[in-house]
């Protein structure tokens, strides 16, 4: 009996084995390739294609750190401002100072007017010349932006002397992608926000225009003693856009924005620069930009745009204005080289009035500045080995002309790809800080800050190198290291006794950093994305300690991120962003958490709703004296 | 027991035999990815093609396809004998065949500008590359992938396209087929 059931169990899992492998062997017999190989022309017509969108997709091909924020990312990351969506790169610095001020920063440099970085808006400098900071609230509304590029490490031989530690490339949709009628409202304890926005065709020009008014109280934010927070912040933005795209060769765009704010400055926010007032703010632009595509990846460029910009910094006030162009050509492959060349200039005016604490030595100036480069990118190895020489010129209007090379190489496999690269950078000083002197407090003491009209460029050396892996089709890695050597940077040096200040190129040393992130998609309905940015500072003055706005510091800082991304239904997502933060540039500021949710609905095909969380960790100070409470807003998305 | 014994036999011969024969005897389905099917009619195209004298690939000679993005598809000409067949990424000097994958709409626009009157076989897979000049263009339709083709591209490049594929492909009128 005994030996009939085991003989009985025996056959049943032979059968069994038999089985698995009969099926294995049918299942591998439909894949086969053999088969298709064998068909002719007409059969062909007959294979069912299957999508390989699990395919991997290629990595970058980029020598260098580079992140890419698509439409996807800035509305999972339920940003209100481009400042807020920014949160999501690692190695950027990224605070709110106040109801309308943000400090965006990229490597160790950190502050309201971080002078060391570039942020264009399609193409479009909008770091001021003025001020080298960038007025966050007033840039463009975020449901305009298509995608943001943020380029991480010395790119001046591209763009030249503004982009000294990185570029912050803005996108905004076309024309053609904001067709029809979109109404976004934003309402909670923040404040109230309205955009109307229309696009349509005729014949094949594609054109919208879109306006947006908005009110927020400031009262999520909060001080102590006599800080407070700027309150009752009224803005009024719109804009036009006409894209005309021939189907073949060519397309121009005429694009043009105005923005216009008012704010109760409370002058907390930065009380180095700042004084408490009612500011008003204006600023526009009109840009007219032609590209004709000539082969692959090839192509001529050419860009203008005017922008007028009403601006008040301390008790300074007046208008800036800039002129500019540039022209690109890129070169289809030919031989072993690619080949890309350019060349532009920016003529920049201002008119700006003294006050009771600040003056300028001349109110009228006028600047003339201009730059070309070329990069040629070298394959060595076909599809996998590349050389990247390239070097800028910088004219800044005054007697010097600057040289800024790099030297890159990059190796790319099927899954995974290296790069080094060695840069020589420079950044000239901005018009504030070319002459005149202002006050600001240091301290708890008032200093008279003089601006002598002879600095020097501040310098760098990078030596940067980067690693980026698929791990598999849903796991990717990407690890950047960087040491900065810095020369001549232009710091403060406070006279205790005078009770004034001297700006100077006295600061000089070393920075370390590493950037890693990994973005794993667990499976269809979870994602994750943590991200660690590290640097150590070593950073000297002659004599004193490095001081003003936006300097790096001596020391370990640190940034600590993780993106949950959930959609635990088809038309329902939950997003969660925790981190936590080190200043580079704030040594005694301790580290605070910080936690934002984002919830989203699809409630039909027109209709989305969010709601919007921020600043659930710990009430504190992010860099700046002001605390920043927590908030909850609804935003309602409406196609028609 | 010996019913449950006999339902998971009935089972797993019903899942061994009868399904893949199912499937075979009523016409297995073939599937391939687009870049795959792709590869595959490029290397079966060239027999309908004949170049203009002293143009094409010669006896004994590979035919040299280049394409805007050959990264995908070289995994589909790695078994294909080099005498047969040489893939490679474009611009190049001495192409036959020109298959426009992945290639922004207006820079496609600029390359079959600039080739539309040299003796290549041009393939592209977009309305607009039809539109723009494109010998032969892939089509999605109800899953599979078609082919049209322009005579008139053909003409200007001096290609002459056999009956037979004339014959099998839908052929695109310019501005009729537009309307």
């Amino acid at each position: 009996m005994m030996k009939r059931g085991w003989l009985y169990a025996f056959r049943v899992q032979s059968l069994c084995i038999v089985c698995f492998f009969l099926l294995l062997v049918s299942f591998a017999w439909a894949e086969s390739d053999d088969d298709l190989a064998a068909l002719s022309l007409e059969e062909l017509m007959e294979v069912e294609v299957v999508t390989s969108s699990r395919r991997a997709e290629p990595l970058s091909q980029v020598a260098g750190a580079v992140t890419v924020l698509d439409e996807d990312d800035i509305f999972r990351s339920g940003a209100t401002t481009i400042a807020e969506a920014l949160k999501l790169v690692p190695g950027l610095h990224v605070v709110q100072m106040d109801t309308d001020k943000w400090a965006v920063g990229i490597r160790g440099f950190n502050g309201i007017l971080s002078n060391k970085h570039l942020v264009l808006l399609d193409g479009r400098p909008i770091t001021s010349p003025t001020t080298a900071g960038v007025v966050w609230g007033n840039t463009i509304p975020v449901s305009m932006v298509k995608r943001i590029e943020v380029v991480r490490g010395v790119w001046t031989h591209l763009w030249g002397a503004d982009s000294f530690t990185g570029v912050i490339n803005i996108i905004t949709k076309s024309a053609a992608e904001t067709q029809g009628g979109q109404s976004v409202t934003l309402a909670g304890s923040t404040g109230v926000e309205q955009l109307f926005r229309y696009g349509d065709t005729v014949d094949d020009v594609a054109y919208r225009g879109y306006f947006s008014g908005g009110y927020r109280t400031g009262d999520w934010i909060t001080g102590e003693g006599d800080d407070r927070s700027s309150r009752d912040w009224v803005k009024q933005q719109g804009g036009f856009r006409v894209d005309w795209e021939n189907a073949f060769t060519d397309s121009l765009s005429l694009q043009g924005d105005f923005a216009a704010s008012s704010i109760n400055d409370g002058a907390s926010g930065s009380r180095k620069i700042f004084r408490p007032h009612v500011r008003d703010e204006f600023n526009g632009y009109g840009q007219f930009s032609w590209n004709r595509a000539t082969g692959l990846d090839a192509g001529i460029g050419f860009r203008t745009s005017f922008t007028r910009e009403l601006v008040s910094v301390a008790d300074l006030t007046g208008g800036t204005n800039m002129l500019d162009a540039e022209l690109q050509y890129a070169a289809e492959q030919y031989g072993r080289h690619r080949l890309t060349w350019g060349l532009g200039s920016r003529y920049f005016w201002d008119d700006i009035e003294s006050g009771e604490n600040s003056f300028i030595d001349k109110e009228n100036r006028y600047t003339f500045t201009s730059n070309g480069f070329v990069q040629d990118r070298v394959t060595l190895m076909e599809d996998s080995l590349y050389l990247f020489l390239g070097g800028k010129l910088d004219y800044f209007g005054q007697t010097f002309v600057e040289v800024q090379p790099t030297i890159r190489l990059l190796h790319t496999r099927e899954d995974s790809e290296y790069w080094l690269a060695v840069s020589r950078a420079v950044r000239a000083d901005t018009r504030l800080q070319r002459s005149g002197s202002y006050s600001i407090e240091h301290n708890g003491e008032v200093y008279t800050v003089h601006t002598p009209d002879s600095l020097t460029t501040e310098k760098l050396i990078a030596y940067e190198a980067g690693y980026r892996q698929r791990f598999t089709a849903d796991i990717h890695g990407d690890l950047s290291f960087y040491i900065n050597d810095y020369d001549q940077l232009a710091m403060i040096e406070f006279d205790r006794a005078m009770r004034t200040a001297t700006l100077r190129n006295s600061l000089e040393g070393e920075a370390y950093g590493v950037e890693a992130i990994l973005d794993w998609t667990v499976n269809q309905w979870l994602r994750l994305c943590p991200s660690i940015s590290l640097v150590y500072q070593d950073i000297r003055g002659v004599d004193f300690l490095p001081s003003g706005d936006s300097m790096p510091e001596e020391g370990l800082s640190s940034e600590y991120k993780l993106h949950v991304f959930t959609k635990p239904l088809q038309d329902v997502g939950f997003d969660i962003l925790a981190g936590y933060s080190i200043s580079p540039d704030e040594r005694f500021m301790p580290g605070y958490f910080s936690l934002e949710a984002h919830a989203s609905w699809k409630a039909s095909e027109t209709l989305m709703l969010e709601l919007i969380g921020r600043n659930f960790g710990e009430v504190t100070s992010q860099y700046s004296p002001l605390h920043i409470g927590p908030s909850v807003d609804l935003r309602m998305t409406w196609d028609f | 027991m010996r019913r449950v014994r006999s339902f998971v036999i009935a089972v797993l011969f019903w899942a061994v035999v009868l399904c893949p024969v199912s499937s075979f005897a009523g016409g297995k389905r073939l599937t391939a990815t687009s870049e795959q099917l792709q590869a595959l009619y490029v290397q079966r195209l060239v027999k309908y093609v004949k170049w203009p004298v002293g143009t094409g690939p010669g006896p004994g000679e590979p035919c040299i396809v280049a394409a805007t993005d050959a990264k995908k598809l070289r995994p589909y000409f790695s078994d294909i004998s080099s005498s047969q067949f040489q893939l490679v990424q474009w611009p190049a000097d001495g192409v036959h065949v020109l298959v426009v994958n992945g290639a922004p709409k207006r820079e496609a626009a600029a390359i079959l500008k600039r080739t539309a009157t040299m003796p290549l076989l041009t393939i592209g897979q977009s309305p607009a590359n039809l539109r723009q000049g494109v010998v032969i263009n892939f089509r999605m339709v109800g899953g599979k992938l078609k082919l049209q083709v322009n005579p008139h591209a053909a003409d200007l490049a001096g290609l002459t396209i056999s009956s037979k594929l004339l014959r099998i492909a839908a052929i695109y009128r310019g501005e009729i087929d537009e309307q």
